[in-house]
């Protein structure tokens, strides 16, 4: 083992929160390093100029690491959920669709509502400040005066179009009089910081070769470089190491191309390897001081375990709709049931994402519902009642974190380097069940009131009734609290049981909202290393 | 290409073809030469999923001998038998047919405003517009400071 010299910060996952927060802190001057294991995705690397690109995207480009089998993935341990995942510069954001929307102020304050999840150890009004720093270095486009969010500044950027089936579904929404707005996203709707505007392919959830799609990789990484960050791509972490008292003091990790393994100490040590990535990673650097797992006296790190209920709603009509242009994720939504309303038998609430469908192969394929096109004679009548006359819904609801929907170490599979794998366990709370047939309703609601002639539901469930969720959100398995017996963070993202050990990505929050979380964890990681600045003294 | 890949592209042309059939303008499956185009696209797991499908189907010889309902007929039964093996090869030929040059020129001339790949070119949308503000006001969304309990005891 190579002993390298100290440094100020030591960094564990180059993804969102590793790389908002490497930036900070180099363009304070910080000494900063980062270790990931991953690599540069670059655009020539991506399938959209191939014509196989659906294809591509269903196996070589698959979100999940299960299925995608690169050589920097690791297994994960589940026969249920299909997590996305990806190890490279920008983490997930290098694969992710940029749905950009905040989480709002009851979010933070869900011990207070109704007791059934924790606070936020502090407000939207904190975050706030936050949220508009992010939203600036990542450009998002979207259009402020959302009636059912806060009132905010202008997004860098004006909103992305909504398209034909943005407008089928707002007409929708009208009719039933419901709320609706156009959908924020971290996607330049014009050039924006020597990235292009997007040209609407359609093919986000391969990431994006022209870099009109944000990710840490192409915002922050670039100042983070600038400012003198070092980043170490192919660079496993195997275990954060501590001092005999405890203290963090850094990491063991593997040199991917020559296997030479590397002792790192710094000052400081923030782990950012997302919500499945960071408490396997913690559980695995065990030791003396930390027979639970690193900064689990706890016994909450990978605990609370939060992907979102979600469910895709799917309607065809008679109308060309172009489902395949224009950014994957959402033209718009509705947050009409955004909030808690226990006249309907459950907490929490929910938003609903008018969703693109992808290309032909994919749409025959059944897009997102399932709805598959019949083979044979029927083929092509089918393909003529649907192909791009159609528009999907996410539906998606804000789950309950549960103590045993949790994150363990996997007792057989281990990646390449014989490290343990992550375990994923997860079910639906009989409240987040309830939740989610509700919302699955009322985006049929929105179905029909948009003419549709066939409605396809896919609760993600097998004909046992497993729920088998595409798991896109990874939440709360190392979470931030006020009490030390129930979380594993403080608000500043120290960990409580081991000095020098900061804990920053999705695994942090105690809530998950029911929206996609990127944004909020975004400006998550800024505060966290305004904190981090403080504590150093700058 | 090998013989035995070549046998098997073409048992993909035969199964490609049942699947999708071509009628009208729709092109054969055949003729597009699908399953010498796929074959090279598919890594060893997609490959050896594809191959284990038409392992369950019998032989090329046996499968180019039937009629054509025959022929669906043993797919009806991989469908109900091997559900998960059918499912594959069903998914990849449906990816590999609609990634086919005159498919999607087909396409195009029936009037859909679709490209072989999505880039380069991307597609046009019309920007935002200030008509397509929501104008009806609805939405709300309760401040920090008017968080009020909420009575959970029947729920």
């Amino acid at each position: 083992m190579i002993s390298l010299d100290p440094v100020e910060v030591l960094v564990i996952g180059a993804g969102m929160a590793g790389g908002a927060i490497s930036c900070t802190l180099a363009e304070a001057g910080v000494e900063v390093v980062c270790l990931e294991q991953g690599d540069w995705v670059p655009g020539s690397k991506r399938p959209h100029a191939d014509r196989f690109y659906e294809l591509e995207r269903a196996f070589n480009w698959s979100t999940s690491p299960n299925v995608r089998h690169w050589n920097e993935d690791y297994p994960i341990g589940t026969d249920k959920v299909q997590p996305l995942m990806l190890n490279a510069v920008g983490g997930s954001t290098a694969v992710y669709t940029a749905a950009w929307p905040r989480f709002r102020p009851t979010d933070f304050l869900k011990d207070d509502e109704h007791a059934m999840s924790p606070n936020w150890p502090y407000t939207y009004e904190d975050l706030a400040p936050y949220f508009a720093e992010n939203d600036r270095s990542m450009g998002t486009s979207g259009l402020a005066g959302d009636p059912a969010m806060p009132p905010q500044e202008e997004y860098p950027n004006p909103p992305l179009p909504i398209g034909l089936r943005g407008e089928r579904f707002a007409e929708s929404c009208e009719s039933l009089g419901w709320h609706w707005w156009p959908f924020p996203m971290a996607v330049n709707s014009r050039d924006y910081r020597g990235r292009p505007a997007c040209n609407y392919c359609g093919n986000c959830q391969s990431g994006c070769p022209r870099d009109s799609l944000a990710g840490s990789q192409n915002t922050y990484w670039p100042r983070a470089l600038a400012a003198g960050a070092q980043l170490r791509t192919g660079s496993r972490v195997e275990r954060v190491i501590t001092d005999e008292s405890g203290a963090t003091i850094g990491a063991i990790y593997v040199d991917s191309s020559t296997g030479e393994r590397y002792r790192q100490l710094a000052q400081k040590t923030v782990v950012s390897c997302n919500g499945i990535g960071t408490p396997r990673l913690l559980l695995n650097s065990a030791n003396e001081q930390h027979p639970q797992g690193l900064a689990n006296g706890s016994d909450q790190v990978g605990r609370n375990l939060m992907f979102h209920g979600l469910a895709m709603v799917e309607a065809w009509t008679h109308d060309i709709l172009d489902p395949h242009k224009g950014v994957i994720c959402a033209a718009a939504y509705t947050a009409e049931f955004a909030e808690t309303d226990v006249e309907r038998g459950f907490v929490n609430g929910f938003t609903l994402l008018c969703s693109g469908m992808n290309g032909p192969g994919f749409q025959m394929n059944g897009s997102h519902s399932g709805n598959v096109a019949p083979w044979g004679e029927g083929h092509h009548e089918w393909f003529d009642d649907h192909f791009s006359k159609g528009f999907s819904i996410l539906v998606q609801t804000e789950d309950l974190p549960h103590p045993d929907n949790r994150i363990t170490l996997d007792p057989d599979l281990l990646d390449s380097d014989g490290m343990p794998a992550p375990h994923v366990r997860y079910e639906l709370h009989p409240n987040d069940e309830a939740l989610l047939e509700y919302a699955c309703d009322r985006a049929v609601d929105i179905s029909k009131a948009a003419g549709a002639t066939d409605i396809k539901v896919n609760r993600f469930k097998n004909e046992n009734g497993d729920y088998m969720p595409p798991a896109w959100h990874l939440m709360g398995t190392a979470r931030m609290g006020s009490d030390p017996k129930n979380s594993v963070t403080d608000g500043e993202h120290q960990a409580w049981d081991s000095p020098n050990l900061y804990i920053c990505d999705g695994s942090s929050m105690p809530t998950g909202g029911a929206v996609n979380p990127t944004s909020t964890l975004g400006a998550m990681a800024l505060k966290c290393a305004a904190g981090i600045l403080t504590h150093l003294g700058r | 290409m090998s013989t035995k890949l070549g046998a098997t592209a073409d048992y993909l042309n035969l199964v490609t073809e049942r699947l999708i059939p071509p009628t009208g303008h729709w092109p054969s499956a055949t003729t597009m030469g699908v399953g010498a185009d796929l074959l090279p696209r598919l890594r060893a797991s997609e490959a050896d999923g594809i191959e284990a499908a038409l392992l369950e189907l019998g032989s090329l010889k046996d499968f180019r001998s039937k009629s054509g309902p025959q022929q669906d007929e043993l797919l009806r039964v991989l469908e109900s038998s091997e559900p998960a093996k059918f499912a594959l090869l069903r998914q990849i030929l449906y990816f590999a047919y609609y990634a086919q040059p005159p498919v999607i020129a087909l396409l195009r001339q029936r009037g859909y405003d679709i490209q072989e790949a999505p880039q380069p070119s991307g597609y046009h949308m019309a920007p935002f517009n200030d008509d397509q503000v929501p104008t009806s006001g609805r939405g709300a969304w309760i401040p920090t400071s008017a968080v009020l309990k909420r009575v959970v005891s029947e729920i």
